[in-house]
């Protein structure tokens, strides 16, 4: 079996915004600790390590029925939305930088995963012709 | 510390973190959704502690390199994880999923930079 199904894509990318969220937590919690045993007594630094944990299992689902080399770069969507998030709640400047690199970022992953569910498709038309051919 | 020691942590850490992945892409293979099952998978727990350690190399690196500059040095990953899905998972990386992978890391340096 060689092909990636929707399915997996959509886990990693559902992956992704949860690093976004950790992200989130731990920004929280370092700037509302002063210490670092502020830090390390932070709930919210708990909080968000058990949601890259919940990341890290759904990746390995996600991993469970496709291709690494199509899924790990999905992982990059994390830095769009961590852009996002600057702008969105911390009111970050958005730079033309930002915005070209979420772009070339999206085409990128977007090719890699036409490439990933096309191959998903030729794959089964492949399997159908087999199977024709064991009937006949 | 030196330019390039720094350099070569880096390729370090996300080479650890890239065999990281492998290994959670080969612990997948046997995982369910159950504390006992998940603790007792040795490909699971080496996935996390190969991710830790990359983590641990980064922060390392961090001390004396600018995030702006080892910020997008850490795509090498991609670049890591298709040689090793192309070696050890036997997977197809063709012309198109290295452009994509190119795409990704001039995306992650245009938005570090």
């Amino acid at each position: 079996m060689k092909s990636t199904p929707l399915r997996s894509v959509l886990l990693v990318v559902l992956c992704t915004l949860l690093v976004a969220v950790t992200h989130l937590l731990l920004k929280l919690a370092m700037a509302r600790s002063g210490t670092s045993w502020g830090l390390a007594a932070d709930p919210l630094l708990y909080a968000g390590i058990g949601v890259s944990l919940v990341g890290g299992v759904m990746l390995a689902y996600a991993l469970k029925g496709g291709e690494l080399s199509v899924l790990y770069p999905f992982i990059s969507l994390g830095y769009v939305w961590v852009v996002i998030e600057g702008v969105w709640l911390f009111r970050e400047r958005l730079h033309t930088g930002d915005i070209a690199g979420i772009a070339v970022i999206m085409v990128g992953v977007s090719v890699i995963g036409h490439n990933g569910l096309r191959k998903r498709h030729a794959d089964r038309k492949s399997a159908r012709k087999r199977r024709a051919r064991g009937n006949a | 510390m030196n330019f390039m020691l720094l350099l070569l942590l880096l390729v370090v850490a996300t080479w650890l973190s890239a065999t990281g992945m492998l290994f959670l892409k080969l612990s997948s293979a046997k995982f369910r959704l159950h504390p006992l099952s998940i603790l007792t998978n040795w490909q699971f727990i080496l996935a996390g502690s190969l991710y830790a350690a990359s983590l641990a190399v980064y922060i390392i690196v961090l001390r004396d390199l600018p995030i702006s500059i080892a910020y997008p040095l850490t795509s090498m990953n991609y670049v890591w994880a298709a040689i090793l899905s192309q070696r050890y998972l036997k997977e197809r990386v063709d012309a198109w999923r290295w452009t994509g992978i190119g795409l990704v890391i001039v995306g992650v340096a245009l938005i570090s930079l």
